[in-house]
């Protein structure tokens, strides 16, 4: 039915005013269930018809409150709250046999349910720490995704410079520089673990002096390290090191690459 | 927009709840129920009853399918009208001592609010009021007054619709706003 032709069509006013068939009130019910236009129309049609008989009213006299709250309240007392209760108050009650049976079942099934319980309890408990672990590998995950995903985009830029490094036999691996991202990157899976006690430096060198750019973290994540971007390096630099802090000027180069 | 803790302590049927409906609407009640039982001692029978009614059947008020007013009035009308089923209404019909307590009482203002909205009602034409009064407040289904007043049962829909079309206007009804905010609610 188009909505505009039923709200015109006095309906909601019957409604209103209790007038309706059963099948006039369920389509009305529906129809204000359905549609908010509906349901609005219906509230204002009520708020008139209020709002009418507010203007018709007639105040009852005065005492009329006092009474109508102490008939309340006289009600109230001669009606329990829990009608079930009244009827076992009028039985007796330590001597039945059937009152102890009850009684001993109620408790075995609380035991029973106290430890299903605890038991639910131990579960909810357990699934926590699995879902606090999947969040944290989730979490490894995403990260692990952007950061390949970054040094994807930065290799396949064609503005980045790739620097090989070598050993003087072998290029070992590559940097990636780039002005644009701002980015230096150094992919290890090249570079070779250092000698036992040792420990590896990146440099970079600019105007004809070495710059430690900082240690060498196997553990970067994703198999590549970021380090500070340089602008004007004319070589870059692996050195082992004693020093886990690393030194002032690089030790023992172990490679090198030019980038001009 | 209602109370909603109001309906909620009338849905724990807290006393205070009754306390605060009284306040509100026993004036429009009593106006209702005393134009149908028409004596005094029945209307505040009626009106106690009521509450009374309210009270006990508070945990059954649906906010979802109408005001507190609606669903008060239909109470009250209901049992106004059981009431005049009885002997006592029926004696009172007979000794002719209704009319002029209706007409004694109909003096009484309840508020200065409601003068303004006398004196708006009293603009709405005699033949819609008149239709108003015998559904809304008297309880007579259309077909009976159709019956009794040999209007078409037809003309009688339209004009209740047109009567509380007039109403809503009368009493500041902003349809665009209601539009308005029904379409909102619809997207929100």
């Amino acid at each position: 039915m188009e909505l505009q032709s039923f709200i015109n069509s006095g309906l909601l006013e019957s409604f209103a005013l209790g007038q309706c068939t059963d099948e006039e009130r369920r389509l009305v019910m529906r129809m204000r269930d359905e549609h908010p236009v509906v349901q609005a129309e219906l509230a204002a049609i009520e708020l008139a018809l209020e709002q009418y008989a507010q203007a018709q009213a007639i105040a009852p006299p005065v005492d009329l409150k006092a009474r109508i709250m102490d008939a309340i309240q006289h009600a109230e007392k001669q009606e329990p709250e829990a009608p079930e209760l009244n009827a076992n108050t009028t039985k007796g009650r330590a001597n039945s046999p059937w009152l102890l049976a009850a009684s001993v079942a109620l408790l075995a099934l609380s035991g029973y349910l106290w430890m299903a319980l605890q038991q639910a309890k131990q579960q909810t408990t357990q699934l926590g720490q699995q879902i606090e672990q999947l969040r944290v590998d989730l979490q490894t995950c995403s990260t692990r995704a952007s950061s390949d995903q970054e040094f994807a985009n930065l290799v396949r830029d064609p503005d980045t410079k790739r620097i090989e490094l070598n050993n003087g036999k072998n290029v070992l691996t590559s940097i990636f520089n780039s002005d644009l991202r701002n980015s230096l990157v150094l992919d290890l899976s090249g570079v070779p673990a250092p000698s036992a006690g040792k420990y590896l430096q990146f440099w970079a060198i600019i105007d004809g002096k070495p710059v430690s750019m900082g240690m060498i973290d196997f553990n970067s994540i994703g198999g590549h390290q970021t380090f500070k971007y340089v602008a004007n390096a004319q070589a870059f630099a692996i050195s082992e090191e004693d020093n886990p802090a690393g030194n002032a000027t690089p030790t023992t180069v172990i490679a090198l690459g030019k980038t001009g | 927009m209602q109370d909603q803790q109001l309906i909620i302590r009338l849905q724990q049927q807290d006393q205070s709840a009754i306390s605060t409906l009284y306040d509100a609407y026993s004036g429009a009640l009593y106006g209702v129920v005393l134009r149908i039982v028409q004596t005094n001692e029945l209307a505040e029978q009626v009106l106690q009853d009521t509450f009374l009614k309210a009270w006990r059947n508070g945990a059954q008020y649906d906010a979802s399918k109408g005001r507190l007013f609606t669903w008060l009035l239909n109470i009250a009308r209901n049992t106004a009208i059981d009431a005049t089923r009885s002997a006592h209404f029926k004696n009172a019909q007979k000794t002719g001592n209704l009319d002029q307590i209706v007409t004694k009482a109909g003096g009484e203002v309840l508020n200065p609010d409601h003068l303004g909205l006398r004196e708006i009602v009293s603009k709405l034409d005699e033949k819609y009021s008149s239709l108003i009064e015998m559904i809304y407040f008297k309880g007579y289904t259309q077909e009976e007054v159709a019956e009794v007043t040999g209007i078409p049962l037809g003309t009688i829909k339209t004009r209740i619709r047109y009567a509380i079309n007039e109403l809503r206007t009368v009493f500041g009804d902003n349809r665009a706003a209601i539009l308005l905010a029904a379409w909102l609610i619809h997207f929100i």
